[in-house]
């Protein structure tokens, strides 16, 4: 009995911890902030300008001009969105490479459709899911366009 | 069959955590998400399986299931619910697993702080943590393991030791633990940013909050232990400077050199590499902490009985001592400071003071209590250093202290700024409190005389600092006074937190002032009727009366409390005769005033039963003590309150979604 507990405990466990490696998909990235953490006035970093105001009117703080703030600079935020796209890109070359990302192609030429595409960059027809009236992109599936209301050829696909 | 699934649970929580260090470790050096996604899942699994060991060790206690040898050791059949509970943490493995379930607690609570700052430090301080985890965990499994089962099921516990049945047994080690327990995580955040080499101010600030719950749950925790101890001991006293309350005090001493240095760093970008220590420092006398209580190292009321189990800990802390040392020498490039303290009289020169004394004396407390151990191993014979030398030594260093308190928050940084407005006022109140002391109260003890005028001196700057916030606040926003107060507080919460948190050390001052300068004590033996005098009361023995409980031999005494031949109030404490210690126990009564408490103890009575010894005791101000913890707790929650400030945020869209 207990070595029966003992084992559906230590699956459990493992299947839990393991989750993440078995799917090769990480937590989702944490919000940026590009607020600043401090202002440096006279040579001492204050929470605010605000704070520095309290100081200076308690005979605590020199006189000063904002002389730069400490914390996440743009370049850093920057940085960080670089990262991040192309850990977007290098995820979705990947799962192109597996075949797991299905691209509409030309029905034409055969050429695939870049995101956004509206008429095919090789021979110039249209994309299969483009509105006819209005050039409004649509999901797969649509019966009227959502911007013009226009019926949809094809409907199911 | 439980005993098994506890064990297993202890053993598997050591494989997970081994398993988030490890985890934890390639993540941040192959930068993958998904491994760090699979140790912080670990790290919940930890907390998982350790909760469910915790949860079957608390069964077998209240099933009373003496074939285990923890349970046989620490209740019986006539220990009430909230001890059995509480003797979870009597025993050393139960304590060890609660220290671990705790830990492994904030291990969880830490990981889910998503800041930017925390991003590329979080995959080290995880495999920290996984590690520390796994160095309990290893304890629990290898050295001092809970579900020891013997040869055959006894009929009944020993039980909880009487001096443990006292509230301060729920309250009081728990407190503590998580106090020693939280400090891992400023800890493991040390170790993340020493590797990364990410050592600016962002982590720093990152780990404030941290350090600051656990430096308030350390503080509350030996303040609770100190309550626990006067009014069950019974010998009058608070704190004996036994080695392990020594042992809790040394890390709250470098906690709170800790709390104002790091703001140096902050504020100015001095003391790196002394920050580092302090918390470092912190983590590792903590767990010497725990050390000194299981070890038998030195000798000690606390102390659980002598094993090998001390080697570990000593091997732990020499580990972790050699690589943070190594870690901070090679990183002493990046550890230089920004500037450089331009004037003793200014916030950063104070500060420095205040680490100065505050280092000093836990250092000085250190060696006192390990002197006894040291001189075993260089001349062969143990010296015990008694109280006076710990007295000695703090006296000063608190009166010290205190002086700085009043003058230090005056000051501005880098100059020595708002002292000519402020400091005379008061300078003033504290001469006068002295005087009228002197003159009024006819105190005639120089020594009592300066403390008391200091203490006076340090209240009045808080009340003083708050005054001229207002007053600011006022002169610009055009506030009322009650408006101006509020937002003060509200838009400056750790530094107004703090200064609340100053005036409760100014009040714990003036308890342990009153308590240690003027305390007195009569120990008189009285036949039924007779009575004794001390200060304005008299304490009359009127009644003895004896009963026989489950597991005690009562004996309760009636005392009527009189002043000026009015009663005021009863007093009854009790000397009970406990079978399963076989000795007995006094139960202490007190009548506590804001201005003294009157302390009444059996210490004995005759075979007859017709003449009791007592020992009473007139301790002034010692509610002050307790009120200063109150308030310090007030101080600490509104200094941890995070600052309403609007949060500037740019989100970028998950992995996933922008995938698809």
């Amino acid at each position: 009995m207990s070595v029966l507990i003992v084992l559906l405990l230590t699956a459990a466990a493992v299947a839990y911890v393991g989750y993440p490696l078995l799917v090769g998909r990480g937590q989702r990235p944490v919000l940026l902030s590009v607020e600043p953490e401090s202002v440096v006035i006279a040579g001492v970093a204050y929470a605010s300008e605000e704070e520095w105001a309290l100081d200076r009117a308690l005979d605590k703080a020199e006189d000063g001009v904002p002389e730069r703030q400490t914390g996440p600079s743009l370049q850093e935020v920057d940085a960080e969105i670089e990262r991040r796209v192309a850990a977007v890109r290098a995820q979705r070359r990947k799962q192109q490479a597996q075949g797991q990302v299905k691209r509409t192609v030309c029905p034409e030429c055969g050429k695939p459709f870049q995101a956004g595409d509206r008429f095919c960059a090789r021979c110039g027809a249209p994309h299969p899911n483009v509105c006819p009236q209005c050039g409004e992109r649509h999901r797969p599936g649509d019966l009227f366009c959502v911007r013009c209301g226009a019926a949809l050829p094809g409907g199911q696909e | 069959m439980m005993t098994d699934v506890g064990s297993a649970a202890l053993l598997l929580a050591l494989v997970f955590s081994l398993y988030t260090a490890v985890a934890g470790l390639l993540a941040a050096l192959r930068l993958r998400s998904d491994l760090l996604a699979s140790a912080r899942r670990s790290a919940v699994a930890t907390l998982a399986l350790v909760t469910l060991a915790g949860a079957v060790l608390v069964v077998l206690l209240f099933q009373r299931d003496y074939q285990v040898l923890y349970v046989y050791q620490h209740v019986n059949s006539s220990l009430p619910p909230l001890y059995t509970f509480a003797a979870l943490w009597a025993g050393q493995e139960g304590s060890l697993l609660v220290w671990l379930w705790l830990l492994a607690g904030l291990t969880v609570v830490a990981m889910r702080q998503r800041a930017a700052w925390s991003r590329e430090l979080e995959p080290y301080a995880l495999a920290v943590l996984g590690l520390v985890e796994a160095f309990f965990a290893l304890l629990l499994c290898l050295v001092s393991k809970p579900f020891v089962l013997l040869p055959a099921r006894a009929v009944d516990g020993v039980g909880l030791n009487p001096l443990l049945q006292n509230p301060g047994m729920v309250y009081h080690p728990p407190t503590l633990f998580l106090g020693y327990a939280a400090f891992t995580i400023p800890f493991a955040y040390a170790v993340a940013a020493l590797v990364t080499g990410r050592l600016g101010e962002q982590w720093l600030r990152g780990i404030r909050r941290w350090n600051l719950v656990a430096w308030t749950f350390l503080g509350i925790g030996i303040l609770l232990g100190a309550q626990w101890a006067y009014v069950e001991l019974g010998w009058g006293g608070y704190w004996g400077w036994d080695p392990v309350e020594n042992a809790s005090l040394i890390p709250w001493l470098t906690a709170t050199a800790l709390l104002h240095s790091v703001m140096i760093q902050e504020r100015r970008g001095l003391f790196k590499v002394w920050n580092l220590f302090l918390i470092i420092g912190t983590f590792l006398l903590c767990v010497f902490a725990t050390f000194i209580t299981r070890s038998g190292f030195v000798q000690s009321v606390h102390a659980f009985s002598r094993s090998s189990i001390g080697y570990y800990f000593l091997g732990f802390i020499g580990l972790w001592a050699v690589v943070s040392l190594w870690l901070i020498a090679a990183r002493r490039r990046e550890l230089r400071s920004d500037a450089i303290v331009e004037a003793v009289l200014s916030r950063e020169g104070t500060f420095l003071l205040n680490n100065i004394l505050f280092t000093g004396l836990a250092l000085a407390v250190l060696l006192g209590t390990l002197f006894p151990a040291l001189t075993e191993a260089l001349s062969g014979t143990q010296i015990a250093l008694d109280r006076s030398f710990f007295d000695r030594v703090s006296g000063p260093v608190t009166l010290a202290m205190l002086a700085l308190l009043g003058v230090c928050p005056l000051l501005g940084w880098r100059r020595a700024g708002g002292l000519r407005s402020a400091l005379p006022v008061s300078l003033g109140a504290g001469a006068a409190t002295a005087l009228l002391l002197a003159l009024v109260g006819g105190m005639r003890s120089g020594l009592a005389l300066f403390a008391f005028g200091l203490i006076a001196f340090a209240a009045t700057t808080v009340v003083v600092e708050f005054a001229r916030g207002v007053y600011a606040r006022r002169k610009v926003a055009g506030e009322l006074p009650h408006v101006a107060l509020v937002n003060l507080v509200r838009k400056n919460r750790r530094r107004y937190g703090g200064y609340i948190v100053h005036l409760a050390v100014v009040l714990i001052a003036l308890g342990i002032t009153g308590q240690g300068l003027f305390k007195s004590e009569r120990q008189v033996t009285l036949q039924r009727g007779e009575a004794v005098n001390i200060g304005s009361y008299q304490v009359r023995f009127e009644d003895l009366s004896s009963e026989r409980a489950a597991d005690r031999e009562r004996h309760v005494a009636t005392m009527g409390v009189y002043v000026r031949d009015e009663r005021i109030a009863t007093l009854r404490p009790e000397y009970n005769f406990h079978y399963n210690v076989q000795q007995y126990v006094s139960e202490v009564a007190i009548r506590s005033t804001l201005a003294e408490d009157l302390y009444v103890a059996m210490a004995g009575i005759s075979a007859d039963g017709s003449a009791v010894t007592f020992r009473v005791l007139l301790n002034p101000l010692m509610i002050w003590l307790w009120i200063g913890g109150a308030v310090l707790l007030i101080g600490t929650v509104i200094a941890f309150w995070p600052e309403g400030r609007r949060q500037v945020r740019v989100a970028v869209p998950a992995v996933r979604r922008a995938a698809s």
